[in-house]
């Protein structure tokens, strides 16, 4: 016996010569002459329950149906499941208002600026004391009286994992929680953007330019016309305003206990 | 002459048919397109649908839907494309109904018509036509559980004597596809007629 794959063109050959061997199956010849006597005069008898109700294309475009609204259903679930944490504003001790789009909010209504915060939100702190903003595990954000900000969204659980935020002005600390691992949070100022991938850190967006302190972890400061710059923790990299170098330095004194303060604070209620 | 030659002789001869007649569906007209083209319809369906009570059923749907849109057809065309077309067309709606495929599942091994395909054996040699009786059953057995766009491919292409292009556009899929699915089929039919070869 001849397998497949050692001759397989005489295997072919060997099939083909068994199927064209078979003989033209004959037909009944009365049902050939009713159906010849049909034929010429249009009078068809009754026609077969199973030809008739027999489904038109309905078989692929179940198939396609039931294929996309599986699929849909799919990433709708995912897409529900991949929901970060929203953010939520931590008690304030300060008076005064944090602007949501506009509406302005007292800082001790953490309720309504919680529910008030969506990513995307243009938001600015007229408040004498700072507002923590955390989105449980994930991130945790300070902002000083006067920073003004779009808010990030958080990372996402397995996709949409490089939100991008931006700080027109003021100043903005940042620490890391345990579940932002793999993720990176973008930040744009208007001298350079920051790239955070697990620390914690200052962006200060001063009208003279850009200054980014680093107490653990690194950071990536890339100037918006310029190369990008390692910070390692400790120190600090400035970028002037239309600069296109930055300069490294150690980090800022008055930074360094906020940060401190800042990490273990939210490190303690995140993780 | 194989089947498929003399599929292929059949339809050349249809160009002497007065096709005008049988597009205004006069009788003698009819008579003759119908003996034209019977024994190539039939044979289609039956190979495609493995089964000679549905095979019966789908050339009566066949020459009705002829029937009915004769006033369509082409005289200055070959109508044994369109003819193919057509019988393809009914043999693949009987393939998605419940009926068929049920059908299919609940055919009796000791049905007489089931896949055997044959010829009545001839009495001059009772012994090897018994033989070649079985060996022609089981071939049509294996053609019948090739996957229906297998099976059409090896159907067109072997007792229809159809180029890939040609199958292409009778099942609308493209020529490569009919060439890979031909090979495929092949294979299949190679694993299914593997004790066979002896």
């Amino acid at each position: 016996m001849t397998r497949r794959g050692e001759n397989p063109e005489a295997e072919d050959t060997r099939i083909l010569e068994r199927i064209r061997g078979l003989a033209r199956p004959p037909a009944e010849p009365s049902f050939r002459e009713q159906l010849r006597r049909d034929f010429v005069s249009g009078n068809f008898g009754q026609r077969p329950r199973a030809i008739v109700a027999a489904p038109r294309r309905p078989a692929r475009f179940l198939a396609w149906a039931t294929g996309l609204s599986a699929a849909a259903s799919i990433a709708i679930v995912l897409a529900v499941l991949n929901q970060p944490p929203r953010w939520t504003a931590l008690p304030s001790g300060g008076s005064g208002h944090l602007v949501v789009n506009g509406l302005s909010i007292p800082v001790r209504d953490t309720a309504e600026l919680t529910r008030r915060m969506r990513p995307g939100s243009r938001i600015r702190l007229e408040s004498t004391e700072e507002l923590d903003l955390i989105s449980s595990g994930l991130l945790a954000m300070q902002l000083s009286p006067g920073t003004e900000m779009v808010l990030p969204p958080p990372p996402g659980r397995w996709f949409a994992r490089g939100p991008r935020g931006n700080v027109t002005g003021g100043l903005l600390r940042v620490t890391t929680g345990r579940r932002f691992h793999g993720a990176r949070l973008a930040i744009t100022t208007p001298d350079a953007t920051v790239h955070v991938t697990g620390t914690t850190l200052a962006v200060i967006a001063e009208p003279t330019g850009t200054c980014v302190c680093v107490l653990e972890g690194t950071a990536h400061v890339a100037p918006h016309q310029g190369a990008m710059t390692r910070v390692t923790p400790g120190s600090s990299c400035v970028v002037a305003r239309g600069g296109q170098k930055s300069k490294r330095g150690e980090m800022r004194d008055a930074e360094r206990p906020r940060l401190v303060d800042l990490r273990d604070r939210m490190q303690a209620v995140m993780n | 002459m194989t089947n498929s030659l003399h599929d292929r002789t059949q339809a050349g001869v249809s160009s002497v048919l007065d096709l005008e007649g049988v597009r205004r569906r006069e009788p003698e007209a009819l008579a003759a397109f119908f003996d034209q083209h019977f024994d190539r319809v039939y044979g289609l369906v039956y190979r495609l649908l493995g089964d000679r009570h549905w095979a019966e059923d789908a050339t009566q749907e066949v020459f009705l839907k002829l029937h009915r849109a004769a006033h369509t057809l082409d005289p200055d065309r070959d109508p044994g494309p369109w003819v193919t077309t057509i019988a393809y067309n009914v043999c693949r709606d009987l393939w998605r109904s419940g009926a068929y495929r049920l059908s299919r599942h609940a055919i009796s091994i000791d049905d007489p018509d089931h896949g055997d395909g044959a010829i009545p054996p001839n009495l001059k040699d009772p012994e090897r036509e018994l033989i070649a009786s079985e060996r022609e059953g089981l071939v049509q057995d294996a053609i019948g559980k090739l996957k229906e766009p297998l099976r059409a491919v090896v159907v067109l292409r072997e007792y229809q004597g159809f180029s890939y292009e040609e199958i292409a556009s009778v099942t609308g899929t493209s020529p490569v596809a009919a060439r890979k699915r031909y090979s495929r089929a092949l294979t299949e039919l190679g694993k299914l007629l593997e004790n066979t070869f002896e």
